[in-house]
């Protein structure tokens, strides 16, 4: 299963939509991340990771967008998805109090991706290797699925310890939900006045069920993505959920990333034919 | 290793379920796709790879929550912590100055970051060094009480005492 090998397409697709997601991301984390910046207290994980300045943090964000744009279009792929790597890892690892899980699952991707053939194709190095044309690009030489398989790993990992670290009275009580839904319903800086009055409208078996619904969906996404049978109910549910995520609590780019990821749950040789059978249907529209 | 290139015939729909969600061809299943043999260092990358990312986050299942904060353990959304309390500066004469602590990091969350017991030192270490460069003269104390996940408040820093002197900065051990 590790070592098998197949169309690098669906990776090279993944790598163009994830590029899109750390773009929209580096505002957010530029804003976020602060506590890389000199100055203030600071809880460091290793002395070893120097502080920012503020000029230089600026640049280190705004540099960014150059590199994903070569992730992106695939041309010097590796030493964009190292050098990401490297910055996002630095602001990140400059301080305890820059963590959030999200940046941290990009930095992973960027990590797998670093060693992966996402840029065999519908990349411009493809293109300026000689590799054009459509069936250049929905039939490249098959590669290593390893790092589609790593990925996959990861999507999973995250679904089994996001539904594990939820079984607590706190959450499991509807506490959580309840808060996460009135911060939405109310925006942030509503008093807690309205906020429990709110609360108070909703049966508490609501937030009680949302909250037992939310830790059911996250396990039977981890087993649902892998079982073959259950897969296409997994992603229906899935989209549901990320979407819902990121209207509710704003966290777009994370549930817009993770979709992202199950692209590489479909078989590498369905987004190749896909595009195979619309080309033929087009190429009869237009003879007919 | 060998590449295989072609690639299959995408006329025929599918009729069954392979590992990954369909296959629209005649494609084989993943799991009789040929597979390559790798170096051997690059199987103990992903074994290395695959273990640490399914033990790293066992840990948090079992942590105190207020010794440190759940980190690189997916704990998205699942739980939260209230803190309460502030530091009082004191001159000799008795004449004091209240800190907010929360008004000391550039984002709030900073302050729910560091109310952990594992933290907590380092940072009553940091406001002791600049009460030293600005007024020597002057004793730190305070009172910080966290709960989280709904459990009961707990007081993370002894009360009453100067926390510059005291030991271990006058953070509660567990």
């Amino acid at each position: 299963m590790w070592f098998a090998e197949g169309n690098p397409l669906t990776l090279a697709v993944f790598r163009a939509a994830f590029a899109l997601c750390l773009a929209a991301e580096v505002p957010s984390t530029r804003h976020m991340s602060v506590f890389a910046i000199e100055g203030g207290f600071h809880l460091p994980y290793l002395r070893l990771v120097p502080l920012l300045e503020p000029k230089l943090y600026a640049q280190v964000h705004l540099s960014q967008y150059f590199l994903i744009l070569l992730l992106g279009l695939g041309v010097a792929t590796r030493a964009a998805a190292g050098s990401l790597l490297f910055l996002q890892g630095w602001v990140f690892y400059a301080d305890r109090m820059n963590f959030r899980n999200h940046p941290y699952f990009f930095l992973l991707v960027l990590a797998i991706l670093l060693v992966s053939p996402c840029d065999d194709t519908l990349s411009l190095r493809a293109w300026l290797r000689g590799r054009r044309g459509l069936q250049a690009m929905l039939r490249p030489p098959h590669r290593p699925l390893t790092a589609q398989r790593l990925i996959q790993f990861q999507v999973v990992v995250v679904y089994v310890y996001a539904a594990s670290m939820k079984i607590h009275p706190q959450f499991l009580g509807g506490g959580i939900v309840a808060l996460e839904a009135n911060r939405w319903l109310l925006g942030a800086a509503a008093t807690d006045d309205a906020r429990v009055a709110l609360s108070s409208t909703f049966d508490p078996t609501v937030w009680m069920a949302l909250s037992w619904g939310t830790i059911v969906l996250e396990g039977f996404l981890a087993v649902g993505l892998c079982w073959a049978r259950a897969r296409p109910l997994a992603f229906a549910l899935g989209i549901l959920f990320h979407l819902g995520l990121g209207l509710v609590m704003g966290v777009w780019t994370f549930s817009l990333g993770y979709l992202a990821t199950y692209l590489l749950f479909l078989d590498p040789e369905t987004i190749p034919c896909a595009i195979e059978r619309a080309s033929r249907r087009r190429r009869a529209v237009e003879a007919a | 290793m060998a590449r295989r290139t072609g690639g299959p015939d995408c006329r025929r729909p599918s009729t069954r379920f392979s590992m990954t969600i369909e296959t629209p061809t005649s494609v084989p299943s993943s799991a009789e796709r040929p597979c390559y043999r790798p170096r051997w260092y690059v199987q103990l990358a992903v074994a290395g790879w695959v273990a640490a990312q399914l033990l790293l986050p066992l840990r948090c299942l079992v942590a105190d929550r207020l010794q440190r904060p759940p980190r690189f353990c997916w704990n998205m959304y699942s739980y939260q912590s209230n803190c309460e309390g502030g530091y009082v500066a004191i001159r000799p004469d008795g004449s004091s100055a209240s800190l907010n602590p929360f008004q000391l990091f550039p984002r709030e969350v900073g302050a729910f970051v560091t109310f952990h017991r594992d933290f907590l030192p380092s940072f009553h270490g940091w406001l002791c060094r600049g009460l030293e460069l600005r007024q020597p003269e002057m004793r730190l104390q305070g009172e910080i009480r966290c709960s989280s996940a709904a459990g009961d408040q707990e007081l993370l820093v002894r009360r009453g005492v100067d926390l510059c002197e005291a030991e271990n900065f006058g953070v509660i051990d567990r």
